[in-house]
């Protein structure tokens, strides 16, 4: 990788987040289950509660 | 800005926070999301279903779309925005290259001056439509009173972010309040002497059942699509993705068809496509303009924060980083000014194609940056090769931008186009089934994920292992 100078309060930061100890990781199971819960059985459910509310045009 | 803290700078700069410098709880930022989320052009987007929709498929359409498209922009954002402390432009460096800031600032740039121009040309509306409520001219004065009102707004908002933004978290907070507190009044009044109209309502432009209905959950997806924008900044604030998933799918994406509720019903029940109006129709000249009087003051305080938040997106742009804080601030604000002077309406009697041209855009780049994180790199960035910008450097692909992006945004672009017109909203099969943001997403991801595969892979580009 070449060298170049970023602003040394930037490299700082940068090297902060090039220890693995600093990287609060990914989504955790419960993560998923909130977003999963709302993002795809929520607007599942309200299609079809939506489409058979009883509407015609 | 004088008097800014250190802490205050650097939120201000587009360099990774330290953990220690990220103390927004979950409460804390489901509240300042759900300010930011629920603004009056929630009782536009409501509106515009309503042409297509009664009340309560409406509403249900319009729910499903909107947590839809919150789930593509979380997803998209989220991981990266919350492990790194970096916003939303920083976190598609990885997909779009160390130049391809270019592509994603200029859709931010053109998203936040659209939304932000309907705010403060609601704001003009609204005090047209309060001087008629006071016995001052009739609605004619609108074509005078709009651009004045417009641009008075923006001189406003010009001098007030001049000299900072000290108490703008708290004011916006209130602001909240009023827009949720006209909101819930409206209805009640709704119900009260309209029942009957909106229960026997039938939307305006309402043809097909399969059709009206998709009409309504793309509405409501391509809206929170314009979320992308706005999200990194603030989940950024997160230590870590545990605290901001629950915050951003329920603070950002519910509130919007909740809020839009009032603009759906309004529009069943008046049959008035101007939401000024719709205060004094159903309250009388005394409380509608009371009511207006909230309704300036909401969009006033929105707006100033969106064009903080678009201000501070320019400073963050290299070719803009060096101009002094008053003169990125007229970069934010000049062309909503303009747009208020010459074309006031078009935003408004436009809205359903702005709002698809942000599907047309931030669907595929969605698309792309999920496939990328999840897929092909497993969830491993290099935090180094988003800064470096250095000719070799992982994400400098060709001259800085990665062909695999560029042609998975064309793929997206002509996919979506094809599905629906976002001019005419003329739609092609399979709309009807599908909609237009949701394939636009998955044919940019698939064509993003080939190219990478059989392209950018073998060339050694982009740090894939």
């Amino acid at each position: 990788m070449p060298e170049v100078n970023l602003p040394a309060e930037l490299e700082e930061r940068i090297r902060y987040y090039e220890n693995p100890a600093n990287d609060p990781g990914g989504f955790n199971g419960k993560d998923w289950a909130v977003v999963i819960g709302t993002g795809v059985i929520l607007p599942v459910i309200a299609l079809i509660i939506g489409w058979n509310v009883g509407w015609s045009v | 800005m004088s008097e800014k803290s250190l802490d205050q700078e650097l939120v201000e700069t587009s360099w990774p926070l330290k953990a220690e410098e990220r103390n927004w709880s979950s409460r804390s930022l489901f509240i300042v999301l759900l300010v930011a989320a629920s603004a009056t052009w929630c009782y536009i987007i409501g509106e515009y279903v309503g042409y297509y929709l009664p009340l309560w498929p409406g509403f249900l359409a319009m729910t499903a779309g909107a947590m839809i498209g919150m789930l593509l922009v979380t997803l998209a954002v989220v991981p990266t925005s919350t492990r790194f402390g970096i916003d939303s432009i920083k976190s598609a460096t990885p997909q779009f290259g160390s130049n391809g800031w270019t592509i994603t600032v200029t859709l931010q740039y053109l998203s936040i001056i659209g939304w932000n121009s309907l705010l403060l040309i609601f704001f003009g509306k609204s005090i047209s439509r309060f001087l008629n409520a006071l016995g001052i001219g009739d609605e004619s004065l609108a074509t005078f009173v709009v651009p004045v009102a417009t641009v008075l707004a923006c001189v406003l908002v010009y001098i007030i972010l001049m000299r900072g933004v000290t108490g703008l978290e708290r004011v916006s907070f209130w602001l909240f309040l009023s827009i949720v507190a006209v909101g819930i009044w409206l209805i009640v009044m709704l119900l009260i002497r309209q029942g009957d109209a909106l229960a026997a309502a039938v939307p305006a432009y309402a043809s097909s059942k399969p059709l009206d209905f998709q009409y309504g959950i793309e509405i409501g997806l391509v809206s929170l699509l314009s979320w992308w924008p706005y999200i990194g900044s603030m989940t950024r604030q997160a230590k870590n993705p545990s605290i901001a998933a629950g915050p951003s799918m329920l603070g950002m994406g519910l509130p919007v068809p909740l809020l839009s509720f009032v603009g759906l019903a309004s529009i069943l029940a008046l049959g008035i496509s101007d939401p000024t109006a719709w205060l004094t129709e159903v309250g009388g000249q005394l409380f509608g303009a009371l009511a207006l009087m909230f309704i300036i003051a909401a969009n006033l305080g929105t707006a100033l924060a969106g064009l903080y938040a678009s201000t501070v997106g320019i400073k963050a742009v290299p070719a803009f980083a060096k101009l002094s804080w008053n003169k990125a601030l007229l970069v934010s604000i000049i062309p909503v000014a303009l747009i208020g002077i010459l074309m006031p309406n078009w935003v408004f009697d436009n809205f359903g194609t702005f709002v698809a041209y942000i599907g047309v855009f931030f669907a595929p780049l969605c698309g792309i940056m999920i496939i990328d994180y999840f897929l092909l790199r497993r969830g491993k960035i290099s935090i180094r090769g988003i800064y470096d910008t250095a000719n070799g450097s992982v994400y400098r692909y060709w001259g800085g931008f990665n062909p695999a992006a560029i042609i998975a945004m064309v793929v997206g672009f002509v996919t979506y186009t094809y599905l629906l017109n976002p001019i005419s909203y003329a739609v092609n099969a399979p709309f009807t089934i599908v909609g237009a943001s949701l394939p636009a997403a998955l044919l940019s991801a698939v064509t993003y994920a080939i190219i990478t595969v059989l392209v950018v892979k073998p060339a050694g580009k982009g740090g894939y292992k």
